[in-house]
């Protein structure tokens, strides 16, 4: 019984949310307003189950490390943002969490992008094929040129690196259009989704 | 040390709690009553500065089998930081109260839209908390109904529509006025026809071994994908890199006019 209430619930749910793509009307407002309620309602649960809980209320309380409270502490000054007088408390956690995250920000670009550079710059000989050379190679224009395009401490005025920049303007340009290219085909791979499921589980026009 | 210790007994335990948080709070009170507006400020920078170190040093001081004496400390500071920004979280649902409950007092043309957006908020929040802690089967059924029949849906469906949306705007961005143009639209085609059936029909007679094979429309699209978007990506990533730095920078020696006290 539930699962053909969820089935029913779901093709509503979906033709509602296309009846956008015919103009702006009440039953899309619905469900979107119904889709951010119950995201926000799913979020409440998750930040309690996935965040609080674990981290911080079986800590303090069920393995007696009471210095959690101190979390609660600082978390609970955000809330002095409403008062003018007492804004200065919510800087305070607000400023310290950046300067923490600003710390992180070195880390994690240190640990992300200096592999990167490094594999970047892959042989042009010594590799199994002519192909994997000349892609290799091909890589390492790309990237040079692109970088060179959105290097505008040096003019690009004179060649050679007018031509080098345009060429990066061009690769960006490719680039650019793949990365179209698959997103599209994602969101039309969901798109095909919902159109099986309205044909298949809930029509049953098609069968498999 | 041992008063950090974790305590056992449970009213030592309440105890312990309650006098951390009135201490905390006296503590605080003591701050804003004796404390100036610049030593304030004075605070923030310098707090924002210590922590700033944290993470950083951390990475960069000499480790000893990737270990240093910051490193047992990185796991709980994470917790920490996730802890505390998860209190944030009431903080944008107080906002969003405030917007939707003065659309329904002062009855707004949809106000209707806001009641119902605070019903499912609370219908799905109620149901998946007694589904997980309570296990009561109503409450399974319900949730079952909000989430697969109605919350996954919706999020697809939503999602899909882009699709649409994209097309559109690529048919007024794809005219063909310049290289540029071409380049996007052809890269955008290759990626697109390497993916479905039609498109790789279209060069299956093209041998599967070879030189040739190399012009097979799904042997392109991964081409541009690996070799084209992958360097693409890596150089704007790089870009990105610097500017994340600069600005972290900026953020960690309180440069930002916004960190101040009273900046805008």
């Amino acid at each position: 019984m539930v699962e053909v209430i969820v089935t029913w619930l779901a093709a509503i749910a979906t033709l509602g949310i296309y009846s956008i793509l015919y103009k702006e009307n009440p039953i899309y407002r619905f469900f979107e307003h119904l889709f951010i309620g119950l995201g926000l309602g799913w979020t409440i649960f998750e930040v309690w189950k996935d965040i609080l809980q674990p981290k911080w209320w079986t800590p303090m309380v069920v393995e007696g490390k009471w210095y959690w409270i101190f979390a609660f502490v600082i978390g609970s000054l955000y809330y002095f943002i409403f008062s003018p007088r007492f804004a200065w408390m919510a800087r305070l956690v607000i400023s310290t969490l950046m300067g923490l995250s600003a710390g992180l920000v070195f880390k994690v670009t240190a640990a992300i992008y200096i592999p990167q550079i490094e594999a970047s710059f892959r042989p042009i000989t010594f590799v199994p094929s002519i192909a994997r050379g000349l892609n290799n190679l091909l890589s390492t224009i790309i990237l040079l040129c692109v970088i060179l395009y959105f290097l505008f401490t040096i003019s690009h005025e004179k060649q050679p690196l007018a031509g080098a920049s345009k060429l990066g303007r061009w690769f960006i340009m490719l680039g650019l259009g793949a990365m179209f290219g698959s997103t599209v085909m994602a969101r039309l791979s969901l798109f095909i989704d919902r159109l099986t499921f309205l044909l298949h589980d809930w029509l049953k026009v098609i069968k498999f | 040390m041992r008063i950090f210790h974790p305590i056992k007994d449970p009213i030592l335990l309440t105890a312990c709690i309650i006098a951390s948080l009135l201490g905390s709070f006296l503590v605080l009170a003591l701050m804003h009553k004796f404390l100036s507006m610049r030593a304030k400020g004075r605070l923030i920078t310098a707090l924002t500065f210590l922590a700033g170190f944290f993470y950083s040093l951390e990475f960069f001081l000499p480790a000893k089998d990737g270990k240093n004496f910051l490193t047992p400390w990185v796991e709980p500071v994470g917790d920490a930081l996730a802890v505390i920004g998860a209190f944030a979280f009431p903080l944008g649902l107080i906002s969003l109260a405030v917007v939707h409950l003065g659309n329904i007092r002062r009855r707004r043309e949809g106000w209707y839209f806001s009641l119902f957006l605070f019903i499912a908020m609370l219908a799905m929040a109620l149901s998946a908390f007694l589904n997980h802690y309570a296990r009561l089967p109503l409450a399974k059924n319900i949730f079952t109904c909000l989430f697969s029949g109605l919350y996954i849906p919706l999020g697809v469906a939503m999602m899909s529509t882009l699709a649409f949306y994209i097309v559109s705007a690529a048919y007024r961005a794809f005219r063909v006025t310049n290289v540029e143009a071409v380049l996007m639209m052809g890269a955008a085609i290759i990626v697109m026809l390497g993916q479905i059936p039609f498109g790789m029909w279209l060069t299956s007679w093209l041998p599967m071994q070879g030189i040739v094979a190399s012009l097979r429309i799904e042997n392109l699209s991964n081409w541009f994908m690996t070799v084209v978007n992958m360097s693409v990506q890596r150089a704007i990533g790089f870009g990105l890199a610097i500017g994340g730095i600069a600005m972290a920078l900026r953020v960690w020696l309180s440069l930002e006019r916004g960190m101040q006290l009273g900046g805008k």
